[in-house]
């Protein structure tokens, strides 16, 4: 049996957006991966909308459990405990991951654990690294989050040092593809433009930058100006060259991202730095967090581009770690909050 | 041999057990949004007695609705999921069905749709005529038979025996009413990128007398000093457009322009107010436009904004197709 090892083997399922999830892990080794999105879907309205998401998650949701199954070569009967996240997301959405992992607990009589989706987002590097996860920094940005955290332990002491005051990162990349014309979503279409552009051609403004900045927003991040400021250069500068712009962009947002994050580890002397959610997928995050760590004695850790975007198997790396810390399973009845605080890992 | 029977479709969640037909366990709690959490303790307690009785679960069923989603959702996949993981089958119901009003013959049953509204079936003796249908109370005054149920009645709820009988299998969520969303139209300033879409819907809108490609770029190299243009999006989609000038105090509006298959929608109504407050932002007394007479769909707009006609151009648009000048004051 798994658990004698202390490899857990757990199901993970996520519906906190527009992608229904569901991962599959033994310990900190990835079994299966499963997402189903209802993207295209969204595309149309200019975002996501809630009822479209909820309404596809309940339609998916049996085919993309029985495919996760059939991918992992495991029967649910050898399932040890089921993971599900319960919080933060929109609440029609987590609802229906909730209660099919609620059912699945009490059909199979194994344990359920309520899940960060955050905590989650960072706690999906032990499927890369398969290592415990030290102390670390975690920056966490996607299209609905920018955060910097302080992770001392993955399951019980997480340390929100900053966000966003405005804009996701991936919302502002969402944004700028759209005024560039290159389409949706925005985060892999301004990466490769970017590639054939000077990202020194024009300076755009680095949010929450400046010395009075720093005093009450040392790890917060803004994007909203930055948007403005490509807005109006677009519209005052009729020669402008498209890949410039989106290099241009794309710099000052990695800039700023990976100079608050490596900052965060200076200051608090953690020599660790996890970068994850979608935006993690950027190749310039990447290329500049890796020069400038390397430049600092900072061991970098990025997920693969597939488990950096929403996932189950993120979700089911996290009830591994609980199980195996020994954490308690959330009782049944586990309740869906739609706004949680990060450092609450687990539901209790 | 039991039946695990299940209904979320209204403020209640519903969970009852039976062998064969009769009732093992049967309890429900109240709470419009607590379905999520008192679905699992309900079963759970079921499960219990299950065990009591020694008898496997063989078979789910499940209310599909109609009803307020989020609960109605929160059933029927704790429900499909279970009966999946158990590999036993899961069976849905129309949970008006489930409703005992205690009578026979011809009847009409409603629950509560929101918005003032309600679902609402047709009965005779017992088995569903018409429906389920989602409207008003009034859609159903003309009807001759007893009603019975949300606002005409006390509310009613579904009994699980009733359900567990119903013989009409249903396989998907009795939504009745398509999500509201419509596709979000956005604004934002036009830029260069942007003139190929504004170009080619300017082609299609006016075929005798587009402005060139070159003309918009000569508008667009005066922004921002003398010349505002904003265009509307549907996502990456370009739909609309329009672009006003200033001098002084007078500002003229050079166009507005919506795509065929999206006016009537207020897309125009919002460019024009954008374009309008950047003018006025900018110290404009004095707003004017010149339209081609027999626009019926522009001038009723300009109208409703407050702008009348001031003068007619001859041939301003050609030979024989002559210009309404309208303007407004600014106070």
């Amino acid at each position: 049996m798994s658990m004698q090892n202390n490899l857990p083997l757990v199901l993970g399922i996520e519906t906190s957006c527009d992608e229904t999830a569901v991962g599959i892990v033994s310990g900190r080794t990835l079994l299966a991966n499963v997402i189903s999105s209802s993207v295209a879907e969204h595309a149309r309205f200019g975002g996501v909308v809630p009822e479209v998401a909820s309404r596809a998650h309940l339609e998916a949701m049996q085919h993309v459990i029985a495919e996760a199954l059939r991918e992992s070569k495991v029967a649910l009967s050898d399932i040890d405990g089921i993971a599900v996240t319960a919080g933060p997301g929109l609440i029609g959405a987590l609802l229906v991951g909730t209660s099919a992992a609620s059912a699945l607990a009490l059909a199979l009589d194994k344990p359920l654990y309520g899940v960060n989706h955050l905590a989650s987002h960072v706690a999906v590097d032990v499927l890369t690294h398969h290592e415990k996860l030290r102390p670390t920094i975690a920056l966490l940005v996607s299209g609905g989050h920018s955060s910097l955290l302080k992770v001392s332990d993955i399951t019980s002491d997480i340390t929100p040092l900053g966000q966003t005051i405005d804009d996701a990162a991936g919302e502002a990349f969402d944004k700028i593809a759209r005024l560039l014309g290159l389409g949706f979503p925005g985060g892999p279409l301004i990466d490769r433009e970017a590639r054939a552009g000077d990202k020194l051609a024009i300076t755009f403004p680095r949010g929450l930058s400046l010395p009075k900045d720093l005093v009450d927003h040392q790890y917060d991040f803004s994007f909203s100006g930055l948007k403005t400021a490509v807005a109006r250069y677009l519209s005052q500068t009729p020669q402008s060259n498209r890949a410039d712009v989106a290099a241009s962009f794309q710099e000052a947002v990695v800039d700023i991202l990976t100079k608050k994050a490596i900052a965060a580890c200076v200051e608090t002397g953690i020599d660790s730095l996890v970068i994850a959610g979608g935006v993690a997928a950027n190749s310039r995050l990447r290329e500049l967090a890796a020069e400038r760590c390397q430049a600092k004695g900072i061991e970098l850790r990025t997920p693969p581009p597939a488990l950096c975007t929403d996932n189950g198997a993120m979700v089911a790396a996290l009830g591994s770690l609980a199980m195996s810390a020994g954490r308690p399973a959330t009782p049944i009845g586990l309740a869906a909050h739609s706004t949680v605080p990060v450092s609450q890992a687990l539901w209790v | 041999m039991s039946s695990l029977v299940i209904d979320t479709s209204s403020t209640r969640t519903i969970v009852a057990l039976f062998e064969g037909d009769r009732e093992v366990f049967s309890d429900f709690h109240e709470g419009a949004t607590e379905h999520g959490e008192a679905l699992p303790r309900l079963v759970s307690r079921a499960l219990e007695s299950a065990q009591g009785s020694g008898s496997a679960i063989h078979e789910v069923i499940v209310g599909m609705g109609p009803g307020p989603y989020t609960g109605l959702r929160v059933g029927i996949v704790f429900a499909q999921t279970f009966a999946s993981a158990r590999s036993i089958p899961c069976s849905g119901r129309c949970s008006l069905d489930g409703i005992d009003v205690g009578i026979s013959g011809d009847y009409i049953v409603t629950s509560d749709a929101r918005r003032k509204e309600i679902y609402w079936a047709q009965y005779r003796d017992g088995k569903r005529v018409s429906g389920p249908h989602v409207g008003r109370v009034s859609d159903i005054v003309e009807y001759s038979e007893p009603k019975f149920g949300f606002g005409l009645t006390t509310t009613l709820y579904p009994s699980p025996h009733l359900l567990l009988r119903a013989s009409e299998e249903v396989s998907q969520p009795m939504y009745l009413r398509r999500p509201d969303a419509l596709p979000q139209i956005t604004y934002r300033e036009m830029n260069h990128f942007d003139l190929g879409a504004v170009h080619a819907m300017e082609r299609e809108s006016y075929k005798h007398d587009p402005w060139t490609l070159n003309q918009f770029k000569e508008e667009l190299s005066e922004v921002p000093r003398s010349r505002h243009y904003v265009v509307a999006c549907e996502g990456d989609r370009i739909v609309g457009y329009a672009g006003i000038a200033i001098t002084l105090d007078v500002a003229d509006i050079h166009t507005i322009t919506v795509d065929k298959a999206f006016r009537r929608r207020g897309i125009g109504k919002s460019l024009l107010s954008q374009i309008e407050s950047w003018a006025i932002s900018r110290g404009a007394k004095q707003l004017m436009l010149e339209m081609r007479v027999g626009n019926t769909e522009a001038q009723p707009l300009y109208e409703k904004f407050g702008y009348s006609v001031i003068s007619l151009r001859k041939n301003y648009y050609g030979k024989g197709v002559d210009a309404l000048v309208m303007g407004k004051s600014i106070e």
